[in-house]
């Protein structure tokens, strides 16, 4: 057809008043009809679920855990409601869940680990005549308690251990029953895998867990991080001992790489000895696939009254005027059902130590693989006052990033520890005066 | 030195010139391939050979073990879905209403057009994040949470589009739209059967940008979409990321391919009306 017979065919149907309407245009009406369509029949346009809404940010192992347990709930009869729970990312959990408290729409139920607390205190439900602290570890209970109120359940505490691994100790000559779990053997240990295997010795966490580890590490020195007035603390001989061990598993010892995921790596290879980390990573070693133990991470010399550290996940009701009674009390029994009822399947399958008594004392977690392989150790040290929770401060995410980012830095080989001392002592105080 | 013998030098000389150009530019352009076939070929890799001390280009152990994984464990197929509506539906809207913002602000004479361009464009140097709060507390008042209107919405009149659209109009020639209405065409007959039409490479590009855009969009969906099963691909890949710093690499690179390839299709679909859009920024048609 010639362009000239297409424009006198529009002016015609112009003139004549009726509307071309013509394939072509009739298909991109159906697309967009069956978009909207599509968009309705797959639950896309939304709208407000019933039930408890319930956000968490456990995703891997915990995840499935967490999954399992809510969809055991549902699909009981002998609760009425169901809970819509959700995975937030990681990163993202406490952004998003300011952002709905601020705008009026938050969760039934929302994870939150118990150094969050003081930002959040001033809006959060009380469920202390409801549920209290007495069936849980009254050490991690204690996270959730502000003025006498408690305002936050704990279901687990998720300390550091030391894992190892057994065959990398036999390859370097070492008796793999022997856990390094003083200095001294954990220096003897680390020397010996050097000295004796083409692995590295050990490895740690960076970013917010590297701060926690020298947190840990000063407190078995006697020393703190912060003082009860938000002031650095660490800027002293214990402090300056502590940061300079750290500089040395890296740069005079040589144990551990410059590189944390060239440690991650490797030790996921199977070519590193020693490790700090949290309950969670006996997911992770299981999944490596060598075999290996885990003790106390009590590596730092001189430490006279060595810790471990571990924060806990807490389940909060952020305050909504929406939220009429009926909701709050099924709320309010869904966290008991987690913290409780279920608390021992969070411990054996998850591998986070139950916050609830009864579950710690459950023949179902004592007798797991879970409770063999770490869990028992993580008890005896929160049993034996061996444990600290990193306080619920103001800015936590910002001064523990201060503190954090000269570590990461000095073991990268870009600063010296008395600098990491310096920068971070100045980071903390900015940011606590930038409140 | 014959004539012929020289000439026959410029020509080995030039030959050789251009072979050294042309592997010059491959050889740039393959590096630039590299860290999208590493991610390609580690979501095919065995555990082992992704923990690798020694990075393998090329698997030579392979395995379907993290696509099984993430169809499995995840609501892959669904997030998919929802990225695909969403994205189109975002695309579609902000087309139609960022077209006819910019034709009122090119071809319509009403008072305050200026000043309501000029605040367009100053909109540009807000940056989103400091809107976050304020936009959700509008669309939790309206009801708009847990909604695709709740996303959907917000980006309809972007700035970026309607700026964007605004440079194009100005290029199309007022004589003819003084011709259609001779012909007795209607303002809106005018706009929707000669001016959309001519602006057919400049809408296709604006849509490409938006729906790459909203396909990648994190912060606001995650805000507005407040339920595991309206999740996009972005965030609920990373909800199988994340946790307590625990990554798996396989999880990660097979997740960016699922994520990237559609994308990449559509680029190769529409890439001729981008590069088209370019060529007549400017001119006339």
């Amino acid at each position: 057809m010639r362009a000239g017979d297409k424009r006198e065919r529009s002016r015609a149907s112009v003139r004549n008043g009726s509307s071309s309407t013509s394939r072509r245009g009739l298909l991109r009406a159906a697309g967009a009809v069956g978009l909207a369509g599509l968009a309705g029949c797959t639950g896309f346009v939304g709208g407000t679920p019933d039930g408890v809404e319930y956000w968490t940010l456990f995703a891997g192992g915990d995840g499935e855990v967490m999954e399992a347990m809510v969809d055991e709930i549902n699909e009981s009869d002998e609760h009425e409601w169901q809970i819509n729970r959700q995975r937030v990312p990681w990163d993202e959990h406490y952004g998003r869940l300011y952002t709905s408290m601020v705008g009026g729409n938050p969760p039934d139920i929302a994870v939150m680990h118990s150094r969050m607390m003081h930002d959040y205190k001033d809006n959060l439900v009380a469920v202390t005549d409801d549920i209290g602290t007495e069936p849980y570890l009254q050490e991690v209970a204690q996270g959730g308690m502000v003025d006498g109120e408690q305002l936050a359940v704990p279901i687990d505490t998720h300390p550091f251990g030391l894992y190892y691994n057994k065959e990398v100790f036999e390859e370097a000559g070492l008796d793999p029953e022997k856990p390094p779990n003083t200095p001294d053997r954990f220096y003897e240990a680390a020397n010996a895998i050097v000295e004796n295997t083409a692995y590295y010795a050990f490895d740690y966490p960076e970013n917010e867990f590297h701060a926690e580890t020298m947190r840990m590490l000063l407190h078995g020195r006697g020393g703190r991080i912060l003082t009860d007035d938000y002031e650095p603390a660490f800027d002293t001989d214990e402090g300056r001992a502590v940061v300079q061990e750290m500089h040395d598993w890296v740069h005079e010892h040589e144990w551990a790489p410059v590189d944390p995921t060239t440690g991650w790596d490797a030790w996921n290879r199977g070519e590193v000895g020693m490790k700090i980390e949290g309950t969670w990573h006996v997911t992770v070693v299981r999944e490596a696939g060598f075999e290996f133990g885990l003790t106390k991470p009590f590596v730092m010399p001189d430490a006279d009254d060595p810790v471990t550290l571990g924060d806990s996940h807490m389940l909060i009701i952020p305050q909504s005027d929406d939220r009429d009674r009926e909701r709050l009390e099924n709320a309010i029994e869904t966290i008991r059902l987690l913290s409780q009822e279920f608390n021992d399947r969070w411990g054996s399958e998850a591998g986070h130590l139950p916050a609830s008594e009864a579950a710690l004392e459950s023949d179902s977690l004592r007798e797991s693989d879970t409770w063999e392989q770490t869990l028992g150790t993580f008890y005896e040290m929160v049993d034996n006052d061996q444990f600290i929770r990193p306080p619920a401060t103001p800015n936590v995410e910002q001064y523990t990033e201060e503190i954090y980012q000269p570590l990461d830095d000095m073991r990268a080989g870009n600063m010296s520890p008395e600098a990491v001392i310096e920068t971070a002592a100045d980071g903390v105080e900015q940011a606590f005066n930038r409140r | 030195m014959s004539i012929e013998s020289r000439t026959l030098e410029n020509v080995s000389s030039n030959r050789l010139r251009t072979i050294a150009l042309y592997a010059g530019l491959y050889g740039t352009a393959a590096l630039f391939l590299v860290p999208y076939w590493y991610m390609f070929a580690t979501s095919f890799m065995t555990r082992d050979l992704v923990y690798s001390e020694v990075p393998h280009l090329i698997p030579w152990d392979l395995t379907l073990y993290w696509y099984e994984y993430l169809l499995t464990s995840s609501l892959i197929v669904q997030w998919t879905v929802n990225t695909v509506l969403l994205a189109g539906i975002t695309t579609v809207v902000v087309i139609l209403i960022d077209a006819m913002i910019a034709y009122s602000l090119t071809r319509l004479d009403w008072p305050g057009r200026r000043a309501i361009f000029a605040v367009i464009v100053a909109s540009f140097m807000v940056p989103g994040i400091i809107n976050l709060v304020p936009v959700y507390i509008i669309v939790s008042e309206l009801g708009l949470v847990n909604s695709i209107w709740g996303v959907v919405l917000p980006s309809a009149a972007n700035p970026l589009g309607v700026f964007m659209l605004v440079q194009f109009f100005k290029d199309i020639p007022e004589e003819l739209e003084e011709a259609a209405r001779l012909d007795g065409f209607s303002r809106l007959r005018i706009f929707t059967h000669i001016v959309l039409p001519l602006m057919r490479s400049a809408l296709a590009a604006l849509g490409l940008f938006i729906f790459i855009w909203t396909w990648n969009a994190f912060v606001w969906p995650l805000l507005i979409l407040q339920s595991e099963t309206m999740y996009t691909l972005p965030i609920g890949l990373v909800t199988l990321q994340d946790n307590m710093g625990v990554t798996e690499p396989g999880v990660i690179m097979t997740s960016a391919v699922i994520a990237s390839v559609p994308l990449l299709l559509v680029f190769l679909l529409m890439q001729k009306h981008l590069v088209r859009a370019v060529e007549m920024q400017g001119t006339t048609k």
